[in-house]
């Protein structure tokens, strides 16, 4: 124990301390002279610098520093101690405003070393955006994205100098970016040319890249949070809707949806009864629906249409339209109606006369019927048969679960001839009002 | 001579003059199901009995059931698994085999029927024409081809998915809603 402490302190403060500068290729230790490259006027070009402690005792750095026209450091300086085997990171700032060449002292704790860097001519760099160009500040551009969002960033580098500029290389370092358009070459004075970026990733998060065009080198930065797909809007394929149909739904968003996502379509119906007709194609008050990326409209399956059917009872149909962005809504008032017969049929059975009706009762308050019956010449034939269905109507509504729908069979025994009977008329009411049906002739 | 006809008020019926209307008769992944409700308002019955093939255009009922196909309790021994049923014909794709049902037994006949529930349906360039059995050609839009058509009732044709009104006038596709699930 007591030889290894006299070896350490017998190590000079300056070996101690390793200054290291750190680039993407790698880490190199620095010596005398520190050199930072070329860097483009009104550029700001931060280079990482790394301080470690060899030794076996605590440094303490009590001076950080760079003196020299157009560098400074990065972030704010304070004394601190620096532990054995322990490093320190911090950045030294470049920023000239003219051409030449430049240099400072750098100076950490005990450590110096001379920082020479270049400042030449380098390109402007500007978005290009709805046939608009707009002039980017040197410390780089910052885009907002989604997930799976396809981001196309078109910009133009420009030459404002009198003399010809190099953009060679032509490089675009960063996960997830793409250079899509443009090609290294000089650009003479006031000359400008186009280049496309593409980004794309499945990961939110901050993604940072740079272009390199010549001397320039720009930040590109994208922070990628994750897609929420905004409700649609629900579009029924007729503006009124009404008891007893099939009404096709279509949703459709305000804009195409970068990144494929899905939902829900739900319809929710509040009435005096319950009704089991009232359901989407897939038997069920919910339906999923996905939305390809690219898209403006959703599809349930193979379909780009929920069928939902509007049932026979009376009342309100909601849908919502549920993504993660949200919900829409739309609300469908069912009026009470008199009764809507679909289907009406007159036949000789025997000595019997039957008539049917296929309809449905949106009140469920059926209740009396008239018939009226006309020989083959047109003229009535006796007076009004009026029956009273309410009863059995109300045993049908309790007894059969399928909404305001039913079928009406009366049967009429005929004394005498029953094939001089040519047409029935025929009136059914219920609490709304009365529904007179057209002549149904008898075969 | 002068004739009368003197009408009763409604006949009291052993049954209730009120029932749910029974639309169609459809086989669904194998069991056969009834369709109450209107055009365009499908409410499914219980299950039935388990089929192989089916067909009812409100005059004719086939059944093809293991070992034995039938028309209206006329019975054939079969070991067809497949049939098609056209109007009072049964064709077997297997042997291609075509039978007929003369209102009494299952007979061979020389030629199958065209008509499905009486009507001759064609799928051509997303749109169904329906001959009807007046000679009249109802058209309607159909993006996608009909797998295979089925009657199902009294001017009623099935396929998976959907139910056919063939009613003269009146000829209109809808959507045949799944089996609910719970």
């Amino acid at each position: 124990m007591k030889i290894l402490a006299l070896l350490a302190a017998s190590i000079p403060l300056a070996a101690q301390l390793q200054v290291a500068v750190v680039r993407d290729s790698g880490v190199e230790v620095a010596g005398a002279s520190i050199n930072l490259g070329a860097t483009g006027i009104g550029e700001s070009a931060d280079t990482k610098i790394r301080a470690t402690n060899l030794g076996s005792t605590t440094l303490n750095i009590s001076s950080l520093a760079i003196n020299g026209a157009a560098f400074s450091l990065a972030q704010p300086f304070q004394p601190f101690p620096l532990g054995p085997g322990t490093a320190y990171e911090f950045a030294i700032r470049f920023a000239p405003a003219a051409p030449g060449s430049y240099s400072a002292v750098l100076t950490v704790g005990p450590f110096t070393s001379i920082v020479r860097a270049t400042a030449v001519l380098a390109a402007d760099v500007s978005l290009s955006r709805g046939g608009q160009t707009i002039l980017l500040p040197a410390s780089g551009l910052s885009v907002d994205a989604v997930t799976g969002e396809n981001v196309r960033i078109d910009l133009a580098l420009s030459n404002p100098h009198a003399a010809a500029l190099a953009i060679d290389p032509l490089t675009l370092n960063g996960a997830g970016f793409r250079l899509t358009s443009g090609a290294p070459g000089v650009l003479a004075p006031g000359e400008s040319s186009n280049i496309s970026i593409a980004f794309s990733t499945q990961t939110e998060g901050t993604f940072a890249a740079t272009l390199t065009a010549g001397a320039r080198r720009f930040a590109i930065t994208a922070f990628v949070t994750k897609a929420r797909l905004k409700p649609p809007r629900i579009v029924a394929d007729t503006p009124v809707v009404t008891n007893g149909k099939q009404v096709k739904i279509r949703l459709r968003f305000e804009e195409a949806i970068p990144v494929a996502s899905a939902g829900t379509l739900r319809a929710a119906f509040a009435g005096a009864f319950t009704d089991p007709a009232i359901q989407f194609q897939n038997g069920a008050r919910e339906i999923g629906f996905t939305v390809a990326a690219g898209a403006t409209e959703a599809q349930f399956g193979a379909s780009a249409e929920a069928v939902l059917q509007t049932g026979t009872t009376n009342g309100v149909i909601r849908l919502e339209a549920t993504t993660e962005g949200g919900t829409t809504s739309e609300t469908w008032t069912l009026p009470r109606a008199p009764i809507a017969v679909d289907q009406a049929e007159a036949r000789r059975d025997g000595p019997n006369l039957e008539v049917t009706l296929i309809g449905y009762d949106n009140t469920r308050t059926a209740g009396s019927a008239n018939f009226r019956f006309f020989d083959r010449a047109g003229n009535p034939i006796g007076g009004i048969v009026t029956a009273q269905f309410a009863a059995a109507f109300e045993t049908h509504f309790a007894q059969n679960a399928v909404g305001g729908a039913f079928r009406l069979r009366a049967v009429f025994p005929v004394t005498g001839d029953a094939t001089i009977v040519g047409s029935v008329l025929v009136e059914i009411a219920n609490a709304v009002g009365r529904t007179d049906l057209q002549r149904i002739n008898f075969p | 001579m002068k004739k009368f006809a003197f009408l009763i008020a409604v006949a009291v019926c052993a049954q209730s003059p009120i029932e749910a209307p029974p639309l169609a008769r459809v086989l669904d992944q194998g069991r056969l199901i009834p369709i109450y409700g209107l055009a365009g308002n499908f409410v499914r019955g219980e299950g039935g009995a388990a089929l192989l093939a089916y067909s009812f255009d409100g005059d004719i009922e086939w059944r093809l059931e293991p070992g034995r196909v039938s028309a209206n309790g006329a019975v054939l021994a079969v070991t067809e698994i497949e049939a098609v049923f056209r109007g009072a014909t049964v064709t077997f794709p297997r042997t291609g085999e075509t039978w007929r049902y003369d209102g009494e037994s299952i007979v061979p006949a020389d030629a199958a029927s065209s008509a499905v529930a009486g009507r001759l349906i064609e799928w051509r360039d997303g749109r169904l024409f329906v001959t009807q059995p007046d000679g009249e050609i109802e058209v309607i839009d159909c993006p996608a081809e009909p797998s295979s058509i089925t009657a199902a009732g009294a001017g009623w044709a099935h396929w998976p998915g959907h139910l056919l009104r063939l009613a003269k006038g009146r000829v209109a596709l809808f959507v045949l809603p799944e089996r609910r699930r719970e």
